[in-house]
């Protein structure tokens, strides 16, 4: 095993599908244990990005580094005992249990001759129970909520057992409590696992609050990255995201808090505070 | 928690859901005791006992000519067709993640018939030559259907209505072949392109019985991959799936499965379409169900020709009558339940 503190780089990476490059010659080094937040305007190529990180997208150029090899001369499986995603789709088999799916998570670690074992079983009884889905296992998923679903698909990404987890705008279709939820279980993996995350985040304020290295995307390229604390400045978010705000303490956190200037004269009127 | 039990030595660990065993033990024994029953039964029957005596080498000459030579053959084709059907369904099923997307709807089965037809009836080639002819339209027809659906990778549903177009202007060919072709060629394709087992011999268990054994191998390592890829491909693929691989070897194993059993008995509709979704529903299990379906396969079929041979006496009807009329039905029935589900 390599002693690099970061396991997971790109390296003058450029993705795309067909004849569109959609990132450009990108650099990026993630760090060990860091939970790092992807964030950018729609199109920037962050979920591009994510995925040639997850080696669901061959770069045209340049390669993805694991463990200093380049991540597409690993077979598949050996990248799955290092690496998880958990992707947006939601496609799940027809009449699937919560405990089954879960345990299809568990791929990567049997093969024919070895289908289960009790380092199988303890991993996924560890998943349901981190993510507070162990009550559900008897259950159909497609009887859940849209919150229970994300936690299932958490526990299934657990039941892999990777240091690294990839996580694809793992708040979207949550209401904020499901939000808060999913990123505190995030920051949990984290501290009592190791584990390094690394998400694309669509809420700014939230991604101030839980990452601890942010990488700001414009155009297929990294603009700014670093300790969130220091990188979201105004300027940052008006050339990202062509928006103009003032970027005040969280009284909360202390983080960043993102606040939008007044862009419309048709705001409803307010009677000023008292 | 999960219904299953685990084999395990030091070495390896097999895992089986105890109710899905209990359905392919059940199903199993139904299979053979249906056999017997065909077997025993009908305008001529025997008793039970008469059969055992023909199977120890004791049996008059018209019982063995009946029961043995003539009964026996159709029967354990009819079992080994069953079971390639419903395995190919549950493959391709399991595929395109669709209950539609069987050989017999997306037009699999209609290239296969194709390519017999055309060693049939315009290169004349002998009996030997019609099942490489059907594999090579089954897999001409799989190859052309998912080139035209894939672009990123297969869309399920794309599949399932490119594949229903590829079948229907394939059917028309069919017709046009046979209106083609000479009055006795024609009048012998009419009949083998409705499905029928009536003949069969020890030649055609040779034939369906050999490729069975190699589908049924592969299908072996094909059932835990083809579990996973029924999420979608981003997911199975960062479990470390071959998505490619796994979608190409069970693509290839379907097509031998379908094609060699239209190759025996011609196209014989609706056991591929229903026979995973009766073992699905028995076994209450995600995932594939490789065996049962085709456990359920062989039933259908066993129980379909044991009807169409007897039920209309003195008549026989070829059996692909009888399943293409209760498959319609069923076709209907699953057209519409799909479509509510919003997926048709």
């Amino acid at each position: 095993m390599t002693d690099t503190s970061q396991r997971l780089r790109a390296e003058q990476v450029t993705l795309g599908y067909d004849g569109r490059r959609i990132v450009h010659d990108l650099d990026l080094a993630v760090p060990d244990g860091s939970f790092t937040a992807i964030v950018g305007a729609n199109g920037s190529g962050k979920s591009t990005l994510l995925r040639g990180l997850a080696r669901l997208l061959k770069p045209q150029n340049g390669a993805v580094v694991l463990d200093g090899k380049a991540i597409h001369d690993y077979p598949p499986k050996e990248v799955a005992r290092r690496l998880g995603l958990l992707p947006q789709s939601q496609a799940a088999p027809d009449a699937i249990s919560v405990a089954d799916l879960v345990a299809r998570g568990r791929y990567p670690h049997q093969s024919l001759l070895r289908q289960w074992s009790p380092a199988d079983q303890a991993a996924v009884d560890a998943a349901l129970e981190l993510t507070g889905t162990a009550d559900l296992a008897a259950r159909p998923f497609d009887e859940l909520s849209g919150g229970q679903r994300q936690r299932v698909w958490l526990a299934m990404a657990l039941a892999q057992r990777t240091d690294i987890l990839l996580l694809d705008e793992p708040t979207t279709y949550l209401d904020i409590a499901h939000q808060i939820e999913v990123l505190d279980l995030c920051l949990r993996l984290r501290a009592e696992r190791g584990c390094t995350l690394v998400a694309v985040l669509h809420d700014l304020n939230l991604a101030a609050r839980y990452a601890t290295h942010l990488v700001a995307m414009k155009d297929g390229g990294i603009v700014a990255e670093g300790d969130p604390v220091t990188v979201i400045t105004p300027d940052l978010i008006e050339v990202v995201f062509g928006l103009s705000c003032r970027v005040i303490a969280d009284p909360e956190s202390g983080t960043p808090l993102v606040i939008p200037r007044l862009t419309s004269r048709h705001l409803p009127e307010r009677k000023p505070a008292p | 928690m999960i219904d299953a039990m685990v084999v395990a030595t030091a070495g390896w660990s097999i895992r089986v859901r105890r109710r899905s065993l209990l359905v392919c033990v059940t199903l199993t024994v139904a299979v053979l005791a249906g056999i017997l029953v065909t077997l025993s039964a009908g305008v001529n029957s025997f008793p039970v006992s008469r059969v055992f005596a023909v199977f120890a080498g004791h049996g008059l000459p018209a019982e063995n000519l009946i029961i043995g030579e003539l009964r026996l053959p159709r029967a354990v084709t009819a079992m080994l067709v069953g079971v390639a059907l419903g395995v190919a369904g549950a493959l391709f099923q399991s595929l395109t993640r669709n209950p539609l997307g069987s050989p017999d709807v997306v037009g699999f089965n209609s290239g296969a018939s194709t390519g017999a037809l055309v060693v049939m009836l315009v290169l004349h080639a002998g009996a030997g030559a019609v099942p490489v002819g059907a594999i090579a339209g089954g897999a001409i027809t799989a190859a052309v259907v998912f080139l035209l659906s894939s672009r990123h990778g297969v869309s399920p549903l794309r599949l399932v209505l490119v594949g229903i177009g590829a079948g229907a202007l394939l059917n028309s060919l069919n017709s046009l072949l046979i209106v083609h072709s000479q009055l006795y060629d024609a009048q012998s394709a009419s009949v083998w392109l409705v499905g029928n087992l009536a003949g069969s011999g020890w030649d055609e268990v040779r034939l369906i019985g050999g490729t069975l054994l190699v589908g049924l191998v592969l299908c072996v390592g094909l059932s835990r991959p083809l579990s996973l890829g029924e999420f979608a491909d981003d997911r199975s693929m960062s479990l470390g799936l071959h998505v490619g691989r796994t979608r190409t070897v069970a693509v290839a194993t379907g097509v031998l499965l379908a094609s060699a059993a239209v190759a025996i008995s011609g196209p014989i509709q609706f056991i591929a379409l229903s026979a995973p979704q009766v073992a699905r529903r028995l076994t209450g299990a995600p995932g594939p169900n490789l065996a049962a379906s085709g456990i359920t396969g062989a039933l259908l079929l066993v129980v379909a020709d044991f009807a169409a041979r007897e039920a209309f006496q003195p008549r026989q009807l070829p059996v692909g009558v009888l399943t293409g009329l209760v498959g319609g039905v069923y076709l209907a029935w699953l057209l519409g339940s799909e479509w509510r589900k919003g997926r048709a």
